[in-house]
Order: structure tokens, then C-alpha cells, then sequence
């Protein structure tokens, strides 16, 4: 169906000179929209002001330097850094066998089964908060930075779901049946066929839950013990004190440019770029 | 290289819920045969390959190689391989890693697997693909990278699941003369699944007829085409003409039948029971000019003709109420026959066939 798709209004020769540049003047404002709050965000990182405001008074590095300084922060980003990387370790690890169930068997519920699974989606993430926190309370498990681990597991799960089951429905089941042919059992036909074919939906899946679970707020402000608070949680209470809001700005200036890299770096890997530039490695270590 | 397998096939059974794909059947495969299973989609002819293989647990019945039953085996527990009809090649491989695939999982050794790869894809004239990926290569070479990958386990039996449907009918063509060869080679067993009875009748040393879950007939090429012993089979391989029976009668000559108000005798050593139609093909009924009689011979008028290249086929409608096609071989000289002419067919004895009525196929040849 992609293929009948244009890529760029751009070249549609149906459309007339004029309506070419209304839609990319269009697109134009689109872009402007989403991304001059980030710019702004940018420019008073490297303003020399307490206060940030036009005009502009002067260029410095000054709350980049102090940031690295200040340990208090980078605790909590390291804090962070490990709940993600723990949430979507557990989430990968769910979600795989969630999706081999979904997409290679068919069973009564089946589709009752995926729209269950997917959604926590639609579901406020604040609402998700006050309900994890009234069941670990009920349950009498501590919170921890494990809870929120289970909580952003759980938050996530849809959303790499979403990228693993379409992958692997496209992936021809007779694939897994010729690896049990050529001796593999049904496991290791999973290793050596599924595991390479579903390589890139996986890590594209994997820099999606890192990504959502590092800037989670209500689960992780609510159901966290407080001794270890999570970066978003930290920012959030330094944005009461004014003296500390260009610190706030440089700080979200670099999470903007790790994010979209992140997000760049997945969406490669998941139009399988990756895949070609791991397979071509292969061919030449092979010859 | 590698001596072929016998398969033995028991009161085989599968059900899928409510669905009777095969409804008990027993078919004798002998060493280093080309067995072909041949019907229409639905017949059952793949899922009793599918048995074989292992992907499909049987609900009764007992499926033997070299006199083991596999029946309750996995996969990869079997002397078997198996060329899908998809291929399904792995794409991140390239041509030799997938050929290599199944030698690597039994732990041959580095310097044994390049020798056999190397062999093999020599054997099917792809050595110079080796690192190359199935997706940059052609149906026709993909099919043949599909067939080194089975045939270098050396298995007992190999399984093919209509592996040339994907193909244009040229290469389908050249395909089936190069199977026909390799097999000879080899000397393995090939259990060929089909619903092309041209396909089935060129390559195989013998062919299981299947329809509806059943086996209607089980013999050489020759013998289901000349001798079928169902109006299915009758019908399935080639085009046959049916005409139902009136009444029979037995006399020390032979058989005679009644069609219509008229009596034929057939030349047939056994009546099968609950015989309903005779069966006789376009090709061997005789059409002779003006009205005549005589053993066999049935009058009628030409209905229409029809120029098929190589030979032109006549519509004939008999007095008796049927209408009968014959296929005349094309000599060069003109149709001698027009619309409307008064004509006398004659059919041999030796080439009408009383049959039991199982039906006739649904001729569709695009089906899969």
C-alpha cells in the first residue's frame, strides 16, 4: 500500500504550481510550530541572564559548566538513565512473547487479547499512578525505584507492542517451519531465524520505551520512595526556585538533543538501515 | 550419493476442528521413487505432506520411514526435507548461509561445509551466487537455492510443495525435465505434491490421485491416464468424455453397456463395482464421415468444430441425447468435417472404461 503513497506532495503532477506551494508552505508552518519553543529553549541556554527574556544580553557556556557541577543533578539522571534501562529491559522481554502469541498463533480472543494489551495507551498516565500507587500500597510492596521500573514497564508495553507485532505478522511463518526442517527445534528456530529477522523492530522498540520511561512524571513522582527522585521529578521542583531556571534550560536543551538523536538513531534501525549496514559487515567479514 | 527412503503411510487421518482434510488413507512410497500427490486445492494433498514433514501432527493413523514410525517425531527429528512452496528462504542470509543452514545446526565441520555447499549449488549451477541474498535473485534461482538447501542434508525423503507454481509456464516447463534428472542422480525419494496433472504425469514414477481427503487412485502416469478407475480421475487428469450408463449386461465375449437406447461393448477385464458412466478420451473416439453401423458406432451430427493448433476439436451430438468432443490430430490438410454434418463416432472398446461416479474436478487451473 506504500507503494501507491507519494512521498512528497511535491512531486504529485496533479497537483497545480499553486497548490505545490501552498502545501509546503503548509508543511512550512507545521515545522515552525513544533519546533520554535525547542529553538527559543536553545537560545536562552547560551544567554547570559538569570532571567530569561528578549532581549537577548550576551552569549556564555556558563549554566552548562555549573550543571556539570552540580551532582545533585546528575544523581538523579543517573537515577533515570537506570530505571529506563531496566524498564525497557523488562518491557522487550514481555513484549517479545506477548507478540510471538499475538502474531504466530490463533487462538479464541486473540484480537480481545492485543486491544487489552495495548490499552494502557489511552490511558492517563496519572490515572495509571494513582492506581499502581493504591495497589503497591494494598499489595504492602515499598515503593522503590522498582515499582516505578514495573510501572513504566507497564506504561510502555503498548507502545513497543506496536512496533514488534506488525514486524513479526509481516514475517513469513513458513520461515520458522524450513529452520525446523533444517534441524532446528522450534526454540532455537526463534534464535536463528525470528531473533535476526526482528533485530531492528527490537532495538527500535528499545529506544522507544528508554525514551518514554526517562521522561515519565506522575508514575514516577508518585510511586517512587522519594529518597532516589527521577530527573523529570527533580527538574520539576527546581522550577520553583528562578535563580536555577537557565540551569533547568541547558539541561533541557541537551535532553532535546539526546532525544532526537535517540529517536533518529530508532527510526533508522527500524527502516532496517541498520540491518543492511550490520549485514553488509557480515558479507565482508565472511569473505 | 545417498540411497532414497521407503514411506509407508497407515489409515492416516487429520482433522482440523470439524474439517476432514484426510479422511484414512494408505499409500506405499517405494525407495527412490518420484511419488507425486495430485488433486485440487483442498484435496489433502498437502496437509498429508505437511504429516510427513512434521508440521502437522496426525490424528490417527502412522506415518513410516525406512519401516520408523515419525509420526509423533519433531521436525528436525526426521531423515526428511522439505522445499516450500514459498521458498521461504532466509532473507538476512546469503545464498551459501542458506544452504548451509541445516549442515550448520548438525555441527558438520567448516571445511566440510564449503566442500558440500560448494557441490551442491555447482549441481545446480549457482556457485556463482554464493554471496549473494535470495532477494536480488530471480523465482527460477531462488527455487533452485530453496532445493540445495533440502537436497544437501542428503534426507531420505525429500518433500516438495508445489515448488514450481510460483513460476512462468516456460520455466516450469525446463524446471521439470532438470527435477526429473536431478532425482534420477540423487536417487532420493520425492514426494511431490501438485494440482498440475501435466507436471504430475511428466516427472513421476508414480502418482496417488487424492480428492477430498481421499486417494482415488494409485498408479504410473500411464496407467491413471488410461486406466482410471474413477470418473474423478478420469476427469482430473486430461478431459474425458462421461456418459452415464443405462443398463449392463454380461455375456462370455465381454461387458456391454446401454447408453441411451444403444449397446457398446467394452474391452475392459473388470467391471469396478457400482459402475454408473463410461469414460472415454476426446483423443480416441473415432469420427467417420456419413451415417454407418457397426460395433460401437453411434451416429450423430457435427455441433461445432473448434481449431486448437496442434489438432481440432469436434462437438458431436448423438441421436442417443449426449453430445461427445474428439480431438483430431492436425495433418495439415483441411477439416474435414463442418457444422451440421451427419457423422458416425466410433469408440473402440479398448478405449471405453465403465467407472464409478466420484464426481467430476472443478476445473480451475489457477488454483493453487
Amino acid at each position: 500500500m506504500n507503494h501507491h503513497r507519494r512521498p512528497y506532495a511535491t512531486y504529485d503532477p496533479a497537483i497545480s504550481r499553486t497548490g505545490r506551494r501552498l502545501l509546503n508552505g503548509y508543511l512550512g508552518l507545521v515545522l515552525v510550530f513544533l519546533y520554535t519553543p525547542m529553538l527559543v529553549l536553545v537560545l536562552f541556554s547560551f544567554n547570559d541572564a538569570a532571567i530569561p527574556a528578549f532581549p537577548l544580553s550576551g552569549f556564555t557556556t556558563k549554566w552548562y559548566s555549573a550543571l556539570f557541577e552540580n551532582e545533585q543533578m546528575i544523581a538523579t539522571i543517573v537515577t533515570s538513565g537506570t530505571i529506563a534501562a531496566y524498564a525497557s529491559i523488562v518491557t522487550l522481554v514481555i513484549a517479545a512473547f506477548a507478540s510471538l502469541g499475538i502474531a504466530r498463533n490463533r487462538f479464541a480472543g486473540r484480537t480481545a487479547l492485543y486491544v487489552l494489551l495495548l490499552s494502557p495507551m489511552i490511558m492517563p498516565f496519572l490515572v495509571m499512578a494513582v492506581s499502581l500507587l493504591l495497589f503497591f500500597r494494598a499489595a504492602r510492596i515499598p515503593l522503590s525505584q522498582w515499582t516505578v521500573v514495573a510501572g513504566h514497564s507497564m506504561m510502555a508495553m503498548p507502545y513497543v507492542l506496536l512496533i514488534l507485532v506488525p514486524r513479526l505478522a509481516k514475517i513469513d511463518p513458513s520461515l520458522e517451519e524450513a529452520a525446523q526442517d533444517l534441524g532446528c527445534s522450534r526454540v532455537s528456530a526463534y534464535w536463528f531465524v525470528l531473533r535476526p529477522l526482528m533485530t531492528p523492530a527490537i532495538v527500535a522498540g528499545f529506544f522507544v520505551a528508554l525514551t518514554t520511561s526517562f521522561d515519565e512524571f506522575p508514575i514516577a513522582s508518585l510511586v517512587n520512595d522519594g529518597s532516589k527522585p527521577t530527573f523529570p521529578v527533580f527538574l520539576f521542583g527546581q522550577a520553583r526556585f528562578p535563580d536555577r531556571l537557565p540551569q533547568v534550560i541547558a539541561v533541557a536543551t541537551i535532553i532535546i538533543a539526546v532525544t532526537l538523536l535517540v529517536v533518529l538513531v530508532g527510526g533508522i534501525a527500524q527502516s532496517q538501515g541498520i540491518r543492511r549496514v550490520f549485514a553488509r559487515l557480515r558479507s565482508k567479514e565472511a569473505t | 550419493m545417498t540411497s532414497g527412503g521407503h514411506v509407508q503411510i497407515e489409515q492416516l487421518v487429520k482433522h482440523f476442528g470439524d474439517f476432514i482434510a484426510v479422511d484414512d488413507i494408505s499409500i506405499t512410497m517405494p525407495a527412490g521413487q518420484f511419488f507425486s500427490l495430485l488433486g485440487p486445492s483442498g484435496c489433502g494433498k498437502t496437509t498429508t505432506l505437511r504429516m510427513i514433514a512434521g508440521f502437522e501432527t496426525p490424528t490417527t493413523g502412522r506415518i513410516l520411514i525406512d519401516g520408523t514410525d515419525v509420526a509423533g517425531l519433531t521436525p528436525n527429528r526426521r531423515n526428511v526435507n522439505t522445499v516450500f512452496q514459498s521458498y521461504a528462504l532466509f532473507p538476512h542470509l546469503s545464498v551459501f548461509d542458506n544452504v548451509a543452514f541445516g549442515l550448520r545446526r548438525k555441527h558438520v565441520s567448516r571445511a566440510e561445509i564449503r566442500q558440500r555447499v560448494g557441490r551442491i549449488l555447482e549441481m545446480v549451477e549457482l556457485d556463482a551466487f554464493a554471496s549473494r541474498r535470495p532477494a536480488r535473485m530471480s523465482g527460477g534461482q531462488q527455487q533452485r537455492v530453496a532445493l540445495a538447501r533440502a537436497l544437501v542434508c542428503e534426507p531420505a525423503v525429500l518433500l516438495l510443495d508445489e515448488p514450481l507454481g510460483a513460476l512462468d509456464a516456460k520455466l516450469r516447463k525446463n524446471l521439470q525435465l532438470e527435477l526429473k534428472t536431478l532425482q534420477q542422480n540423487v536417487g532420493i525419494t520425492f514426494v511431490y505434491v501438485t494440482h498440475d496433472q501435466e507436471e504430475a504425469l511428466t516427472m513421476s514414477d508414480q502418482i496417488a490421485v487424492m480428492n477430498g481427503g481421499k486417494v482415488e487412485q494409485i498408479g504410473p502416469p500411464e496407467e491413471v491416464y488410461e486406466r482410471p478407475n474413477t470418473t474423478f480421475v478420469a476427469d482430473f487428469l486430461g478431459t474425458s468424455n462421461l456418459i452415464d450408463i443405462g443398463g449392463q449386461r454380461t455375456d462370455p465375449s465381454g461387458t456391454w453397456v446401454t447408453l441411451g437406447d444403444q449397446e457398446v461393448f467394452l474391452d475392459q477385464p473388470e467391471i469396478p463395482e457400482g459402475a454408473s458412466r463410461v469414460v472415454i478420451r476426446p483423443e480416441r473416439v473415432q469420427v467417420e464421415a456419413g451415417v454407418s453401423t457397426g460395433l460401437n458406432h453411434l451416429v450423430g451430427q457435427v455441433a461445432h468444430t473448434v481449431y486448437l493448433g496442434n489438432s481440432v476439436k469436434l462437438v458431436v451430438q448423438l441421436h442417443i441425447g449426449v453430445s461427445v468432443h474428439a480431438l483430431l490430430q492436425n495433418t495439415g490438410s483441411e477439416i474435414p468435417f463442418r457444422a451440421g454434418d451427419h457423422v458416425t463416432v466410433v469408440m473402440p472398446p479398448s478405449a471405453l472404461r465403465a467407472l464409478r461416479d466420484t464426481g467430476v474436478a472443478d476445473h480451475d487451473d489457477s488454483a493453487a
